[in-house]
């Protein structure tokens, strides 16, 4: 299982490559499938820039970035 | 840079909606579709984007697989533009018309450039380029390269070589000036000033008698024009130089040509001769010689056997014009030879040796020509100023 790669560029954009789809999209929080499990971006105006099966680009006010189960 | 290329693949904008539009994303993942500007309206409805070619491909399994509704909010990309542009009339009139604008400006001479030689013969030569009608604004279909050159070469006889080349819409005309053969003249010096022997013509050296200075070079070398060949070592180089200078003349045989006739018109003039002085008569009523061109034969007679310095004179003129004459090919090839030989006489010194000549009839260009060479031996040796370098030493 390939574990994913969370690159953030300050409070605005976040890439997480080697991603495994969408769970869940909303304006406040985006949950994002991995091999570590949910990833959940938290924060007002979220929008998915980019998404393909390499990486995933959310873009708006990032607050936090959480993992799940 | 990433919109370019976006718009040139083409584009659509889509709503997505159903019961779990997750699904439809993550399908679309599987299958390596790219998506982007993905956007939530509502919890059952997403907009996005994706590639035309994706979307005719794939679209359709991926909507019932995930059972999603799809609609085509927009398109956008080049195919989609242009199909819009050739659905317009006036579109299509606009670029036919600016199709032809193109064409037509682009075979139309817009500069006409001038290179080589020096500015005089540059300005000399875009004048003459004005006179052959060869100006900007005209089609460069019109200009005949190979025309233009040999008559600008024919009429300017300062040029040795003219190219004309057609350059998209510039017409260059290269130029190269002549540099003709010149004999070295002896150059004023005063008395007591160092001075050098030269040779005055390209030759090959046939006696070198030194009475002052040094020999540069030996009998039987080839020299050219100008070189120096008794060196003065700082004095004044006294001597003689013999060399063997070959003549060139070409003449075309030619079956017509214009021939010096006398015209039948002739006129008499008589004088009065008394003790030296020579009284013309009046030519009353007679042909008073008013001709342009004559050969004219003159004689006296005094009386008494010559003995009394009294008498008369008495001058014939016979009228002669040029006229065009036909010749057979022997007479054609005669005068050939004639002028070619007179044209060797008029360059020839007459002091000089002729050691040997030679002639033969060559075909150039269509046309027959005889050129004629003579070998002549001569004085070639011209006072020339000491190089400073050497007047000092």
């Amino acid at each position: 299982m390939s574990m994913p790669s969370v690159r953030i560029y300050g409070n605005r954009l976040v890439q997480i490559l080697a991603h495994r789809g969408l769970c869940g999209c909303t304006e406040s929080e985006i949950d994002i499938n991995s091999g570590a499990g949910v990833i959940c971006i938290k924060g007002k105006d979220l929008a998915i820039a980019e998404i393909n099966d390499e990486y995933i680009s959310v873009k708006g006010d990032v607050n936090s970035i959480t993992y799940g189960n | 840079m990433y919109r370019f290329v976006n718009y040139m693949q083409n584009y659509v904008g889509i709503k997505i909606s159903g019961q779990r539009p997750y699904k439809f994303i993550n399908i679309c993942l599987k299958r390596r579709i790219a998506l982007w500007n993905i956007e939530r309206i509502s919890e059952n409805e997403f907009s996005l984007c994706m590639f035309a070619g994706d979307f005719r491909k794939n679209v359709r399994a991926v909507a019932l697989k995930s059972h999603v509704r799809v609609h085509i909010t927009y398109k956008k990309g080049v195919k989609y533009s242009l199909k819009k542009m050739i659905a317009r009339r006036s579109f299509i009139a606009a670029l036919i018309m600016t199709t032809c604008l193109f064409c037509l400006l682009s075979s139309v001479v817009w500069r006409i450039d001038i290179e080589g030689a020096d500015a005089a013969l540059r300005v000399s030569t875009r004048a003459l380029l004005g006179e052959m009608g060869i100006k900007r604004g005209m089609f460069m279909s019109d200009v005949n390269v190979k025309a233009v050159s040999s008559e600008i070469l024919g009429k300017d006889k300062r040029l040795s070589w003219v190219g004309v080349r057609k350059h998209g819409t510039t017409l260059t005309v290269e130029l190269d000036k002549a540099s003709f053969y010149k004999e070295k003249e002896s150059e004023d010096i005063k008395d007591g000033e160092p001075r050098d022997i030269a040779v005055s013509k390209d030759c090959q050296l046939y006696k070198i008698t030194v009475v002052n200075g040094a020999k540069l070079q030996n009998e039987g070398s080839a020299v050219l024009s100008g070189e120096t060949v008794i060196s003065g070592e700082g004095g004044c180089a006294e001597g003689t130089v013999q060399g063997i200078v070959r003549y060139k003349a070409e003449a075309k045989v030619s079956e017509s040509a214009e021939m010096l006739r006398f015209t039948g018109r002739s006129s008499e003039r008589t004088s009065l001769l008394l003790f030296g002085l020579k009284i013309d008569l009046p030519a009353w009523g007679r042909n008073k010689g008013d001709f342009t061109s004559y050969d004219s034969f003159y004689t006296e007679k005094y009386l008494i056997n010559d003995s009394v310095p009294i008498g008369t004179g008495h001058l014939v003129m016979k009228e002669t014009a040029y006229e065009k004459a036909e010749l057979s090919r022997e007479e054609a090839e005669m005068k050939a030879k004639t002028d070619t030989e007179t044209m060797l006489d008029a360059v020839i010194p007459d002091d000089a040796e002729i050691l040997a000549t030679y002639g033969c009839f060559t075909e150039k260009d269509g046309a027959l020509y005889y050129t004629a060479e003579a070998e002549v031996l001569e004085n070639v040796g011209v006072y020339v100023k000491s190089p400073p370098e050497k007047a000092e030493g």
